[in-house]
């Protein structure tokens, strides 16, 4: 009796840290079944006529605002929810989770303070991680080769 | 009773001569209207209750209807004299079956007749009898409700429409006006419109105001599919705690008529080990009530009947989404069938998004989608799917 909860316990235990080993995950490597990503774009401005990041860059002088677009190489027809993790300097700032429609080539969004103060100086990262439904969990995304994941605030 | 109606319900009786039951419009040769349905809200009567059954207008010539019971053979239970109810005759009879030797399971009754058959007796069966003749109506308008069991006190209220012959057309879709976020009596969040990239959402309507409570306001513009723009978006702050309260209502024939929508539900897009789904949270439907006692006391797990948001006959009524104290304390949420609270305080940081559905009983549906942010952090990271 005594070795069998042991047992449960080990793999309670163990999924749990699978759970949160994926929430702060940041190797590049990820799921090859889900939609990896093609195209990681930042900017400071918008373009109204094709809904489009505008004054893209990796670096920036303080602004208040930074616009990212996020492109998938390939368009998959079921919704799935999407976790963003953002870092400063290697340290966590948040994460904010989005549910994507199906048929969704690009999700495009914009990172601030709520009270609308500059970003502070520094390197910003996003990962992006996807909601499995088989472990219930968030798995880091697969990035394409060459897909950049940073912008400097200078 | 009139010579005409007893020959017709002889011949009747010797075509049905048969224990299966056969059902009829109540006005013969009138049109298939009704003008408010089982669930509408009456705050106007004293105790304020749901109404328990169907409006059928009369006609707008002299205003003067027969009135059939809806089974070919019936016993009369009750009648109650217009001088003591003030609304008309009312009328409760026991179903059978055509020939009489069976007592079905249901029954019904009639409201409003000026004028009844003089010689109904209580306790008496007849078979393919009017129960009125070219009367006319306390407000123009021939209320029916249908029973089950009939003989028990305290009865469940069926939806008439579960019967066929009671079914009318309807093709227009329930409105949905407006949603309100509580965001003060049930929570202590901050409410506010959310902007990003180059959207500007005209969402707020503003606040509604009054009796300590404050609700948020939010537009709910006729939906296009597939376009989430359209879409009323706030950003929840504070402690998150929101619920909401639809105001709307139905129509059946045109859009002077007032009803409950036969079924509304709350779902939230969530992820779980199914996928992403809608999760459905609250739902309350209009199959039935009980007994009196219901009728009474439940009007307030479903509307709101508190200030500013007090639900009156017609239209836009209130409807809460969340279940509220009685149903939680353990009375039964007789039309409420599914009783799980959305908590906004317990979502994820970041976007959310809500389906309300409004149904009637023809399976007209209108929705309304309603995005949301949740923020716990300094930061806000605001996001949407772009298709091209």
């Amino acid at each position: 009796m005594k070795s069998i909860f042991g047992l449960v316990l080990v793999i309670f235990v163990l999924l749990i840290l699978q759970c949160g080993k994926d929430e702060t995950e940041d190797e590049e490597t990820g799921i090859t079944e889900l939609r990896p990503i093609s195209e990681i774009t930042f900017g400071s401005g918008w373009n109204d006529a094709d809904s489009t990041v505008a004054d893209t860059g990796r670096t920036f002088s303080p602004i208040d605002t930074i616009r990212y677009q996020v492109k998938f190489d390939s368009v998959v027809g079921n919704w799935f929810m999407v976790k963003k993790v953002w870092k400063r300097n290697d340290t966590l700032l948040f994460s904010s989770v989005v549910l994507i429609p199906d048929g969704t080539k690009r999700i495009c969004g914009e990172i601030r303070h709520y009270d609308g103060q500059n970003l502070e100086t520094g390197t910003y990262k996003i990962s992006i991680l996807y909601f499995r439904a088989d472990t219930a969990c968030y798995d880091s995304a697969k990035y394409n080769t060459g897909v950049n994941r940073n912008f400097v605030i200078q | 009773m009139n010579r005409v109606a007893i020959i017709f319900s002889l011949v009747v009786a010797l075509l049905f001569a048969d224990t299966t039951a056969t059902y009829f419009w109540p006005i013969p040769g009138g049109d298939k209207i009704v003008i408010s349905n089982l669930g509408d809200y009456r705050p106007e009567t004293s105790p304020a209750h749901f109404h328990a059954g169907i409006d059928i207008p009369t006609d707008t010539v002299d205003y003067k209807e027969d009135v059939w019971t809806i089974t070919l053979s019936f016993r009369v239970d009750t009648i109650i004299h217009k001088d003591y109810t003030g609304i008309g005759y009312i009328v409760k009879v026991q179903h059978f079956s055509n020939d009489t030797t069976k007592e079905l399971s249901h029954g019904s009754r009639y409201i409003h007749m000026n004028d009844i058959e003089p010689d109904l007796q209580i306790g008496s069966v007849y078979i393919g009898d009017l129960i009125s003749y070219q009367t006319t109506f306390w407000q123009n308008h021939l209320h029916l409700d249908y029973r089950r069991p009939h003989s028990l006190s305290g009865s469940n209220v069926i939806n008439p429409f579960v019967l066929p012959i009671l079914q009318v057309d309807d093709t227009l879709k329930p409105i949905l006006n407006h949603l309100y976020v509580d965001y003060s009596c049930h929570g202590d969040a901050d409410v506010e419109n959310l902007n990003f990239l180059s959207y500007e959402f005209d969402t707020l309507y503003g606040d509604t105001m009054g009796g300590g409570i404050t609700f948020t306001k939010l537009k709910l513009p006729t939906e296009s599919p597939d376009n989430d723009l359209d879409d009323p978006h706030i950003l929840i702050s504070g402690n998150r705690k929101a619920r909401f309260v639809l105001g709307g209502h139905d129509n059946f024939y045109s859009t002077t008529d007032r009803g409950a929508p036969y079924e509304l539900s709350l779902f939230l897009f969530d992820a779980d080990s199914l996928g992403v789904r809608q999760k459905s949270y609250y739902t309350l439907r209009f199959d039935s009530l009980l007994g009196s006692p219901d009728e009474v006391h439940q009007e307030e797990d479903v509307y709101h009947v508190s200030a500013p948001l007090i639900s009156d006959i017609g239209a836009p009524q209130y409807y809460r989404l969340y279940p509220c104290d009685s149903v939680i304390s353990g009375l039964p949420g007789c039309v409420i069938t599914g009783t799980a609270e959305l908590k906004t305080e317990d979502l994820d940081e970041g976007m959310h998004r809500i389906k309300i559905y409004a149904k009637d009983y023809e399976n007209n549906t209108k929705t309304a989608d309603v995005h949301f942010y949740i923020r716990k952090s300094d930061w806000v990271d605001f996001c949407r799917g772009f298709k091209e």
